[in-house]
């Protein structure tokens, strides 16, 4: 083990560091926060600012609070006195009115020939004291003021209940565990800052570590005692409901792997005492339900880009594209196969046509042996393109005729059986 | 018995500071 020689801030934020690493459950936390001075003196110091810190955040809280329902009392008040200044003023109407009419009255009673007169002048003032706005006025402010009286002792008790209950708060908040009677009862620090014993056992006071003691009754009978006072807003009321109801999910307060209280300790390895614990578990639940909806949303956002679609218009694309090619093959076949037939076709023409001209060559070789036959004697004139040459089929050497062709120059060509003949 | 922390000696870092003493990992030490 090495040793390092580190100031005293530093090895505070190496304690805070290791107590938060506690919390959340790293590979390089400790077992579990020593609970006694003994123990680790300088982690335990740690722990108590970092709690203190937190105890500080949640009195100045309170304090905005209670210094809201205090303003909104006063101005209540306020609106009451004026109130009331109105009433007075319309009572001393009435009376003034009243005074007339009783005057009025006194005189009708008289016996006199003016009581008539006097008769008539009264039912008018009865009538205008009945329809007199002032009269009318009156009234309805004293209704208001009535129900203006009943809101202001009901804030009134709403404030006391409040601060009843931040009293409660900042006691639960302040006091430590007992020590002596294992956690039964809570010393703690008078308004003065005088220590108070332990309301049990009367022992271990252990003022100043700021520990909060709070097990889930603890929080549910301060929710209850504050709830409607003002002291929560409703979205941190459903916030608390909501954080105590993920809370009773675990089995005693306690994670599930956690061994439960240590005894001698008071305390616990899964951060139950001020459940930092589930706080962070809640929070990682949270923001894990959030990234889950988030990624729905893009889900159902890129459903338009889902492949199966595309892949399948591309598919009958490619199929249409297919039976196109097929079909122009299918032409091409048929072209092909036309052009063959007229090749053939052709081939056999020129067959014929071959055939044809050697039947014309054999007649007019036939033709011309019969005319020379005949004119022998008078025409000995050869054809230059003639000469005698053996055919091999004729058996016998025949006037043959030299034949221009374009293909394969001159050849020569038997004049009486059609045979090619080599000179 | 209390346990103590690191488990191994050879691993850890042991912070003195004004006398007193904290025993961590490298990576929670300052």
């Amino acid at each position: 083990m090495t040793d390092t020689k580190i100031t005293a801030e530093q090895a505070k934020d190496s304690a805070i560091r290791l107590i938060n690493s506690h919390f959340n459950q790293r590979p390089e936390a400790r077992t579990r926060i020593p609970a006694t001075p003994q123990d680790d003196d300088l982690l335990i110091m740690a722990y108590i600012s970092q709690s203190e810190r937190e105890i500080a955040e949640l009195l100045g809280h309170a304090e905005k609070y209670r210094q809201a329902i205090a303003q909104g009392l006063l101005a209540l008040q306020e609106l009451a006195r004026e109130r009331d200044a109105a009433v007075e003023r319309a009572e001393k109407a009435e009376a003034l009115l009243l005074t007339v009419r009783y005057a009025c009255a006194a005189r009708v009673s008289e016996d006199t020939p003016w009581g008539s007169g006097y008769r008539s002048a009264l039912s008018e003032i009865s009538f205008r004291i009945e329809t007199a706005p002032a009269v009318k006025h009156h009234e309805e402010l004293r209704k208001e003021n009535s129900a203006l009286r009943i809101r202001a002792a009901n804030a009134d008790e709403a404030l006391s209940r409040a601060e009843a209950a931040a009293a409660e708060m900042r006691r639960l908040i302040q006091s430590t565990i007992c020590y002596e009677c294992e956690g039964a009862g809570y010393p703690s620090t008078d308004a003065e800052g005088r220590e108070v014993p332990c309301t049990v056992c009367g022992d271990g006071v252990e003022i100043g570590s700021g520990i909060v003691p709070l097990d889930r009754g603890d929080v549910e009978s301060v929710l209850q005692r504050t709830a409607g006072t003002g002291w929560h807003s409703p979205e941190e009321w459903a916030k608390l409901t909501a954080e105590r109801d993920d809370l009773a999910q675990w089995h005693g307060g306690h994670l599930p792997t956690c061994g439960g209280m240590d005894e001698i300790d008071h305390r616990c390895g899964c951060g139950y005492l001020q459940g930092g614990a589930y706080r962070e578990l809640c929070t990682e639940l949270h923001e894990a339900n959030a990234k889950l909806a988030e990624v729905q949303a893009l889900l159902k956002l890129d459903s338009h880009l889902d492949p199966v679609p595309r892949l399948r218009a591309v598919i009958a694309s490619r199929d249409e594209e297919r039976l196109r090619w097929e079909a122009m093959r299918e032409h091409h076949q048929r072209e092909i196969k036309e052009i063959e037939a007229a090749l053939t076709e052709a081939w056999d023409g020129d067959e014929m046509h071959y055939r044809c001209t050697q039947g014309l060559n054999q007649l007019h070789a036939a033709l011309r042996v019969e005319v020379a036959d005949n004119s022998e004697a008078e025409e000995q004139k050869p054809d230059p393109h003639d000469r005698e040459i053996f055919c091999e089929r004729c058996r016998q050497v025949t006037l043959c005729r030299s034949i221009p062709s374009t293909y394969d120059g001159t050849y020569w060509r038997c004049l009486r059986c059609a045979q090619v003949v080599e000179p | 018995m209390t346990p103590r922390w690191p488990a191994s000696e050879a691993d850890g870092v042991r912070c003195v500071a004004e006398g007193r003493e904290l025993r961590l990992y490298p990576e929670l030490a300052p």
